[in-house]
């Protein structure tokens, strides 16, 4: 199920990651034990996630994908 | 200087209408965008960051390697697909569209990577290929 890029951050942000806006660019970085993982984010904070990024972005960042998907 | 040729997958999201997502299976990085050109920029701007992030840290970037599960797609294309250029994919309606696997060349200066400066534009290096469209249940990434 996709999210939007808000609702993402936000469960990143509970499991110790950061997000943060880059300065130029369409991808915000989200980075977690010293790993960094691009977000798509050409509509900002509205940005729609898809299913595909959000199980990669956890693979990547080691996320707990259940606890995550509750959070979103 | 270092130059990494890495395998990109791209397609229509199967969950976002509007939405492409492209898959850069060396990096393990996925993005989205909202034609397949502008995702295809997209994924090289997101392989970039991973890249001169991990490198800046000291780190391989290509221990990120995307699992087997998600390789096999793309030697499906490259085996079974047959190669096309970027006009005619650029003309082909969303609905008609399968898997695109696409080589993406991407050169860093070291020295700049540790400094945070611009590097060379990454660059398409081989044809593209492309297949007939796929159900989503065989996408296993």
């Amino acid at each position: 199920m996709p999210t939007s890029l808000r609702k993402l951050k936000r469960a990143i942000e509970k499991q110790g990651g950061t997000v943060e806006e880059p300065k130029n660019g369409s991808h915000w970085k989200a980075k977690r034990d010293g790993v960094c993982y691009p977000i798509p984010a050409h509509n900002g904070l509205k940005t729609e996630i898809a299913e595909v990024y959000i199980r990669a972005c956890c693979r990547s960042l080691k996320l707990d994908e259940k606890t995550l998907r509750e959070d979103l | 200087m270092r130059v990494f040729n890495m395998w990109v997958v791209a397609r229509p999201a199967d969950d976002l209408p509007d939405q492409w997502v492209a898959h850069c299976l060396d990096l393990d990085v996925v993005t989205q965008g909202t034609s397949f050109e502008h995702v295809i920029e997209m994924v090289k701007e997101a392989s970039l960051m991973v890249v001169c992030d991990d490198l800046a840290a000291g780190k391989e970037p290509t221990l990120r390697r995307a699992p087997d599960e998600c390789w096999a797609e793309m030697r499906q294309i490259v085996t079974t697909g047959k190669p096309v250029s970027m006009d005619l994919l650029s003309r082909v309606p969303r609905a008609n569209f399968g898997s695109v696997a696409v080589q993406l060349e991407l050169s860093v200066d070291l020295g700049h990577a540790v400094r945070g400066h611009d590097h060379k534009e990454p660059s398409f290096n081989m044809p593209l290929v492309f297949e007939r469209p796929t159900p989503p249940e065989i996408h296993p990434c």
